[in-house]
């Protein structure tokens, strides 16, 4: 890639991720803590890229330092001789188009079919009672923790309410689904919980919110329980900016 | 010379733009044909721009620290550094520890230190302990197994070991034939701030090239491993260790959240979690990618292995004694 298209190239992939980190769809692939570090990496990004621009492609010096250099030439292993960078700096090339042109959408159903409805055993067996009051509104997997390893001790006689996306069962019924990131995507979890007494049917990875209360798992080992959720309402939603939790 | 009859043969802000365009018009009707209903394809795309996306901030940070050493830092400074690597590699390794970041960051910091002059064997420990043992890690690692803890102290002992050990073999047995030194291409002469932006432009398109190479393996390993064959083998004694041990090399999760990933396979010993807390943040695609980027091919194809083994077996000992 020579010293003229690297600071459009370099500009144009700051501008891709400035405006990722600014519009919301970075919530798509990581957490909302990374927001800051992204826009930041992104602007400075931006400025090299349109300073490099500048000083290389609009307005280069007549001799060209990276010639004049003494020692450096010999020394190069011939593939960035003057400034050149090589070829594999296209490549970064890829995501920027894909971010641009077709963004994934974030995980859904696929992903939420490749792991079981179990839940890990959570750090601490102690749960917190909930807020008191008329209806809950609930994490997933706060709900699925308090569901099988609280046996539902702090969710019996309680109205929660979870948000999720749809995830239809194979011998019929569903799942309310929803992942949770540690840092990106490539680490996601996602947490299912089986929605009982919702004659509604929904689309795949439709976003649905259920209110309802807790009713107990066929299975009582914890660690092979799959946790449930007595639905009264289940009606659909428009997906919430971030769709992990 | 080449370069300005390069520039007189084709325009290429011009080029560029006509590419872009054409992409814009013909790439999602191939995409959206390709991917139609394959839902195995989105959400290999999801993952493959997460990693790019969670790496990109990582990776600026370390190709600016990497410039500002090729720049500022006075040749005094390196010339002072202690060159034997009986002092020289733990002094590196535990220097790691005030790098804040992850894997992608240590890499062109690695590879900006050996241009300066650093010893290899000294920046080797330094690669391999700053993804591992710097507070943040042992702060997230802290609170992903707050029953267990001495896993912060089994997690900082075994890595650094791991550094240390690598950077001593790599001393006495390695040749220099096996690693491109990476140049100082744009020192010396040069004003610092010139000096500055070449540097970090020339290593972000390097390293974020090979950077969506190891992305893009991640992503299709994290989409073609089926989940099912891991939680079997987590009863296994030797096996599930070793399992997970390829799988942190496989799934190249970042340092900074692969303690939450150990924390979640349930079922598996506390040690087998452990050599999968040692060998990502030193072994794993998208490192080994950046790895050839920065010092060849020829050397990511030793060190890796090497690594893999030495990590293995320091988290295993660590293991034993302190979980």
């Amino acid at each position: 890639m020579s010293r003229e298209v690297q600071g459009v190239f370099v500009a144009v992939a700051g501008v891709i991720m400035l405006r990722l980190a600014l519009f919301g769809e970075y919530l798509n692939y990581v957490k909302p803590s990374l927001q800051p570090y992204l826009v930041a990496a992104s602007l400075g990004v931006t400025v090299l890229g349109l300073a490099s621009f500048l000083l290389d492609a609009v307005f280069p010096r007549q001799a060209d330092p990276g010639q004049a250099d003494p020692g450096q030439a010999g020394a190069d292993d011939g593939h960035d001789h003057g400034g050149r960078a090589p070829w594999s700096g296209w490549l970064f090339g890829i995501p920027m188009a894909v971010i641009l042109l077709v963004p994934p959408p974030p995980l859904g159903s696929y992903a939420a079919n490749r792991t079981g409805a179990t839940v890990p055993r959570p750090a601490s067996l102690r749960f917190a009672p909930l807020r008191s009051g008329g209806i809950v509104a609930l994490l997933v997997r706060d709900y699925a923790a308090r569901a099988t390893w609280d046996q539902g001790r702090t969710l019996s006689g309680r109205t929660v309410r979870l948000s999720g996306f749809a995830v239809p069962q194979a011998g019929g019924g569903w799942y309310l689904a929803r992942a949770t990131l540690t840092c990106c995507a490539a680490d996601a979890r996602t947490v299912k919980v089986e929605v009982d007494g919702s004659r509604s049917s929904f689309a795949t990875d439709a976003w649905v919110t259920v209110t309802g209360s807790w009713t107990a798992s066929a299975e009582r080992d914890p660690a092979r329980a799959v946790p449930r959720i007595h639905a009264a309402t289940a009606t659909l939603t428009s997906r919430p900016e971030n769709p992990y939790e | 010379m080449s370069e300005v009859t390069g520039r007189l043969r084709r325009p290429p802000a011009l080029t560029f733009v006509m590419g872009a365009i054409l992409a814009a018009l013909v790439g999602p009707n191939a995409y959206y044909l390709l991917s139609g209903s394959s839902h195995a394809l989105q959400t290999w795309s999801t993952i493959f721009i997460a990693v790019v996306v969670q790496a990109f901030p990582f990776l600026v940070l370390g190709v600016v620290l990497s410039g500002l050493i090729a720049a500022f830092v006075p040749d005094s400074v390196f010339a002072r550094l202690p060159r034997h690597p009986a002092i020289a590699v733990p002094a590196a390794g535990l220097a790691g520890a005030i790098l804040p970041g992850c894997e992608c960051a240590s890499v062109p910091v690695a590879g900006g230190l050996v241009a300066r002059g650093v010893t290899v064997p000294a920046a080797l420990a330094f690669l391999l302990s700053a993804p591992a043992i710097n507070p943040v890690v042992l702060v997230s690692t802290a609170v992903a197994f707050p029953q267990v803890p001495n896993m912060v102290l089994a997690r900082f002992a075994a890595s650094l070991g791991t550094a240390v050990v690598v950077g001593w073999l790599w001393a006495r047995f390695g040749r220099p034939g096996w690693l491109r030194i990476p140049q100082r291409r744009f020192g010396g002469t040069r004003p610092g701030t010139e000096a500055f932006r070449l540097t970090v432009q020339h290593d972000l398109l390097h390293a974020g090239g090979f950077l969506v190479v190891g992305a893009a393996m991640a992503a299709t390993l994290n989409v073609a491993v089926p989940p099912g064959w891991i939680t079997a083998v987590a009863g296994i004694p030797v096996v599930s260790a070793l399992v997970l041990a390829v799988l942190a090399v496989l799934l190249a999760v970042c340092s900074e959240a692969d303690a939450f990933v150990a924390a979640s396979l349930a079922g598996f010993p506390m040690t087998a979690r452990l050599i999968f807390l040692v060998v990502g943040p030193v072994v794993d695609l998208k490192l080994i990618a950046l790895q050839s980027a920065t010092f060849g091919r020829a050397f990511a194809t030793r060190f890796a292995p090497m690594v893999f083994v030495v990590a293995v077996v320091a988290a295993a000992v660590t293991g034993t004694v302190l979980l």
